[in-house]
């Protein structure tokens, strides 16, 4: 357990180090929510009964999705797995340092959005805050999984580039976050609840605690985690 | 001397490819066990069996201890640091860091030096250090001075030495066959997934044949022969008196290691 410990505290170390998660969870998710938190309030004045979770939303999908698979395919695409297995250190490690960790860095920044928006941009906060942060705490789970799922699947950096990018960006165009799904022909709003940000967004937006949605969240994270673990034990076999 | 490591009739194919075809043998403590063999000949199937990296047909692996491992091609995430690293793995290992071993390896000045930014010498050291961690019985080194300078040749030449001084029973795999008859106790040489010799460098000396090669440098040029026995030494030198040649130079050596493997390595494939 406290070896466990340690290595979230170093992964959470090395996530501010190296650059990617710096740029994918803080940096262009805060500079996206400045620029579009204007333009959407000065256009829209209705958005900002759902801005903060529209912004989150996507601080989220973008690190998730784009910042986490690269370090999952540099652990497990490289000797670092074959050092780790030398040196009596579990396969899946690796997989959950980092998952902690960025499970903390997503909670920082959705927190500088959840509690900025109302004072910059006159946003309304969420009516419960407690359960909000239970709610978001499950997409961010859920989107991690996806992630996770992603960097153990494809080893090569550049086919993760493309993967990474054909998960998020139907991730954002078809959840609602930018534009009403309603608006979506039929087969695009189905594809866009393939994808855990369609099911946040109804469940952050939702006045009360929405099931489907969460049902549709917890089934995600346990189809992706079984997927994580089979192919950690295919790895290992090999 | 206690028996740490007991190999016996083991047996790994890939598909219908049989790599290795029935090997034995034995690593006492305190002993360094150097594993030969041209690239494809089993040395590091064997090794990664013992490792328990892969899984093997038949036979048999005794571990007498536990065991560290120092693998030949090995990363860690680029922006970790020297000392994250060892409390990482001395954390894993429910061990404390060893911090001699850490001041002999001249780590301590790097400590604060991310992973990315150590010299290739550098990484091997600490990558000893790790595979150090909870002061296992017995460790395998896989070509551990492959690509390192004179300098870290030498401090992990002496560090080697010492770890044997303390009993360990060490497997050595290397290309470099000075620094097997340096570090070495015994040899196995595997050629097509057998062990072709097991013995001391002395013993291969006996095993191949007693050959002295004898390099005679006259005005005239250089001069090779090959002696078996102190007859034909003097045969050689008697050609010279009859021949009136000239001496400038003589050298006699008993033939390396290099030599002695390349002529097992290649009868075996004949």
């Amino acid at each position: 357990m406290k070896a466990f410990l340690y290595g979230i505290f170093l992964q959470f170390r090395l996530d501010i180090r190296s650059k990617t998660m710096l740029v994918t969870c803080y940096l262009v998710p805060l500079i996206f929510y400045a620029v579009m938190g204007s333009i959407f309030t000065s256009l829209i004045p209705d958005i900002q009964s759902t801005l903060i979770q529209s912004m989150t939303i996507m601080g989220v999908s973008m690190g998730a999705l784009i910042g986490v698979p690269p370090t999952i395919a540099e652990i497990y695409g490289t000797d670092i797995k074959k050092m780790y297995m030398a040196n009596h250190v579990p396969l899946s490690f690796g997989i959950l340092s980092l998952g902690f960790s960025s499970l903390i860095h997503l909670m920082i920044s959705s927190s500088i959005i959840l509690f900025t928006a109302p004072s910059i941009f006159e946003a309304a906060l969420p009516s419960n805050i407690g359960i909000y942060y239970g709610q978001l705490a499950l997409f961010i789970l859920a989107s991690l999984t996806v992630a996770c799922a992603l960097g153990l699947f494809v080893n090569n950096q550049a086919k993760l580039t493309m993967f990474s990018q054909l998960v998020f960006l139907p991730s954002i165009l078809l959840s609602g976050i930018m534009f009403p799904s309603e608006l979506l022909y039929a087969p695009l709003q189905a594809l866009g609840k393939l994808f855990p940000a369609y099911w946040a967004y109804q469940l952050l937006t939702h006045p009360f605690i929405e099931y489907q949605s969460i049902f549709y969240l917890l089934l995600c994270v346990l189809l992706m985690s079984s997927l994580c673990a089979m192919l950690l034990r295919k790895m290992k076999a090999a | 001397m206690n028996e740490m490591i007991q190999v016996s009739d083991l047996k790994k194919s890939y598909g219908k490819t049989e790599v290795l075809k029935g090997i034995t043998f034995q690593a006492a403590e305190n002993e360094i066990l150097g594993i030969l063999g041209v690239n494809g000949a089993g040395k590091t199937t064997t090794l990664e069996c013992m490792e328990g990296f892969l899984n093997y047909e038949s036979g048999s692996i005794q571990m007498h201890g536990s065991i560290g491992i120092q693998l030949q091609s090995a990363s860690l995430p680029s922006y970790m640091k020297v000392n994250e690293a060892l409390k990482l793995f001395a954390n894993w290992k429910k061990a404390s860091v060893p911090l001699n071993l850490i001041h002999d390896l001249g780590l301590q000045e790097l400590k604060n030096k991310k992973y990315m930014e150590l010299s290739f010498g550098q990484k091997r050291r600490l990558h000893l250090a790790l595979a150090m961690i909870g002061n296992p019985d017995i460790l395998f080194l896989d070509e551990p001075t492959a690509g390192l300078d004179v300098e870290g040749r030498r401090i992990l030449h002496q560090q080697i030495r010492k770890l044997k001084q303390a009993g360990k029973t060490i497997i050595l795999t290397s290309h470099d066959m000075s620094e097997v008859e340096e570090l070495c106790d015994r040899i196995a040489i595997l050629n097509h997934g057998k062990i072709a010799f097991l013995g001391s460098v002395e013993e291969l000396s006996t095993h191949v044949g007693r050959c002295f090669h004898v390099q005679l440098t006259t005005q005239t040029g250089e001069l090779n022969y090959q002696a078996e026995n102190l007859q034909d030494l003097i045969q050689i030198f008697e050609d010279c008196l009859h021949k009136k040649l000239e001496l400038v130079d003589l050298k006699i050596n008993r033939g390396t290691l290099e030599e002695h493997f390349l002529k097992i390595t290649k009868g075996e494939s004949q």
